[in-house]
């Protein structure tokens, strides 16, 4: 049998936000949000947030997966938008104060000490400015396949980072041979502007590295960068999964690991570390276990899970 | 002599027009455009209440479910069969509305996530279509429990949920009062070719070329390794169950009335041509739906549209003769 629970928390603007609650069998030191990639709902992308918070409950954290309003199976309703302009207002902070609300719920109802927020894509840089936003709330941060470069709005006549458009451009030039992707181009169905947008880029000079802290450019999202600096100063520990292969990878090496971190992939309070042919959403389960891994062994370090329970202490909880 | 095609599509379309004050296509094939560069709104809408929680399927996993409507003795229940795998995934927000749509119509829905499927436990690596099927007659067991042995169940299925909701409703030991399918894989196993098609272009997004093709793919099923359909890990037993599903010999065994509504980017003339293999079926209504897709990675974001939701809320309303034999 699953020792799982709905969880509901309403807001002051009385929507109320879903949740799957997990606890474990004995008392609980630390507690884990898990929050949807984008635009998913809880489970995660292929159920991961599922998987890592079932393995974290035999471990003995408590966890939530948790639907911001919105998303899932939480009220709100997101107006009809693009994709790039619902992802630009989650990139800029559209989920800061759900997150705070359900931080504290979670803490309140597993009697955790500590909490650690976790997210993948949108989530990642939710979880991250959320806790920046909370440092007093929030002890520590994951996020997987992080987006340091914000979407692009097609009126901004930006062009992506070189190296993410040069293999976006090599795609293109796989599916030349694909009917399926000339029927689209024929239908009109194709991203004409992004297409260009990344040809654009891929043949354009890459820019030059400027060391300047002060200086933000098109490339960059202001908002991680001021967070990503407060959760060092706070001392909040923040482990970054990427899989090698993720374009996101690629943009946060060629902007952000480069420019702000000096290429260290370890310093201070935060880590980074890389699955190995891993996509952005881990899809192989090569990847997946790696990935799991290595959330494990962070966890198991910075927040180890408390001793496993005596028998009285069982029988305790069980009564409770 | 053979009946032909029963289509109601421009019925159904100007009903909704009505409803919606929406414009729909007549006969020429349209596309939808993405929605407009606008800047997304979060609106206070509040969602009925809805109760949710495990049941126990009959191989003692436990399933996630989510009831929607407030009677407490309805005559009849709908139970939503989700997708498969990511597609589901995609589905959820848009289910969870048609279902508060239904509710706010007075009807009452029963969602769940089949065994190794969205939060239900379990593994879907050895699972298939007559698992899943099975769950739907534990769902629908459960529903009876709750309400009454009385109670009519209708399904309502999505994609390759279809199959499973036809191979319950024709071989399940709880009679299924109806079916509504939206967007319904008619061929399981073109099905699982996409699906595997999905394993390539990660393939080639991870390792920038295909180490396995197609072939390799079906040999490793077959000795009883897994492959990953974007990132849900699937053995044989979904292989040769989809390998061996078609839609058409299970309606057209089906005692009951169908409902199938086509949903695709592009609507209108391709209607016919996308539901040829159901022409001629008895009791199989065929319904050309709004352009719109919402269970894959269109690019666009979509909610369950207005258009759609009365569309289906017709369909669902609509008097059916009892179930033949019933």
């Amino acid at each position: 049998m699953i020792a799982e629970r709905p969880f509901e928390l309403a807001g002051p603007d009385r929507l109320v936000r879903r949740g799957m609650l997990g606890l474990p069998a004995g008392a609980v030191d630390t507690a884990v949000l898990f929050l949807p990639s984008g635009l998913k709902y809880r489970a995660g992308s292929h159920r991961l947030n599922v998987r890592f918070a079932r393995r974290l409950n035999d471990l003995g954290y408590a966890t939530l997966r948790f639907d911001p309003a919105g998303l899932g199976e939480s009220d709100g309703h997101l107006s009809a938008a693009r994709a790039e302009d619902i992802a630009s207002q989650i990139e800029g902070g559209l989920y800061i104060g759900d997150i705070r609300l359900a931080v504290d719920a979670l803490r309140a109802q597993s009697g955790a000490r500590r909490v650690v927020v976790v997210g993948l894509c949108g989530g990642a840089i939710s979880a991250v400015l959320a806790a920046a936003a909370a440092t007093d709330a929030v002890q520590g941060v994951i996020s997987m396949g992080l987006p340091v470069v914000p979407f692009l709005p097609v009126e901004s006549g930006a062009v992506p980072q070189a190296r993410v458009a040069r293999r976006r451009v090599g795609n293109y030039v796989r599916k030349l041979i694909s009917t399926e992707a000339w029927g689209r181009v024929l239908r009109g169905e194709s991203d004409f502007r992004g297409i260009g947008r990344n040809l654009r880029g891929a043949f354009a000079q890459n820019r030059a590295v400027v060391s300047s802290l002060e200086t933000f450019r098109p490339d960059e999202n202001p908002r991680f960068i001021g967070s990503f600096r407060t959760l060092e100063a706070a001392r909040i520990p923040h482990l970054m999964i990427f899989g090698s292969s993720d374009n996101r990878w690629i943009e946060f090496e060629s902007t952000f690991l480069v420019r702000e971190l000096s290429g260290s992939m370890a310093q201070g309070s935060y880590a980074i570390e890389l699955v190995p042919h891993g996509s952005h959403e881990f899809h192989f389960e090569s990847s997946k276990v790696q990935a799991v891994e290595l959330l494990e062994h962070w966890m198991n370090t910075r927040f180890p899970p408390m001793a496993p329970m005596t028998r009285t202490q069982e029988a305790s909880h069980d009564a409770r | 002599m053979t009946p032909g095609p029963r289509f109601s599509t421009m019925e159904i379309h100007r009903s909704a027009s009505r409803a919606t004050g929406t414009r729909f296509p007549s006969t020429t094939a349209v596309t939808l455009d993405a929605p407009p560069a606008t800047v997304p709104v979060l609106r206070a809408a509040r969602l009925a209440p809805m109760h949710r929680g495990f049941f126990e399927n009959r191989r003692g996993k436990s399933l996630y479910h989510a009831l929607h409507g407030d009677r407490p003795a309805p005559d009849e229940v709908w139970i939503f069969c989700p997708a498969l795998l990511e597609e589901a995934t995609f589905a959820l927000r848009p289910s969870v509305q048609l279902a508060e749509a239904f509710a706010q119509d007075g009807a009452t829905v029963l969602r769940f996530d089949y065994e190794g499927q969205g939060e239900s436990e379990g593994d879907a690596r050895r699972l298939g279509v007559s698992d899943w099927a099975d769950d739907v007659t534990s769902a629908i067991d459960w529903v009876r429990q709750r309400f009454g042995a009385h109670v009519r169940v209708n399904l309502l299925a999505l994609r390759a949920g279809a199959l499973v909701a036809a191979e319950a409703a024709l071989r399940g030991t709880s009679p299924v009062h109806r079916l509504v399918l939206l967007a319904p894989v008619l061929d399981g196993a073109k099905h699982f070719d996409e699906c595997l098609r999905a394993h390539l272009t990660t393939q080639l997004a991870c390792f920038n070329k295909v180490n396995e093709p197609r072939a390799v793919l079906k040999e490793q099923l077959q000795r009883g390794q897994f492959v990953s359909v974007l990132g849900h890990d699937v053995g044989q037993a979904l292989a040769a169950s989809l390998a061996g599903a078609r839609l058409r010999p299970l309606l057209a065994d089906f005692r009951g009335e169908t409902d199938v509504v086509h949903l695709a980017r592009a609507a209108g003339r391709e209607v016919t041509a996308a539901l040829a293999d159901l022409h001629g079926l008895p009791r199989v209504h065929l319904h050309a739906g709004p352009p719109v897709t919402f269970w894959d990675q269109s690019g666009r974001y979509w909610e369950l549209t207005a258009d759609l939701s009365t569309q289906v809320r017709q369909l669902a309303a609509r008097e059916v003769p009892p179930r033949e034999g019933a």
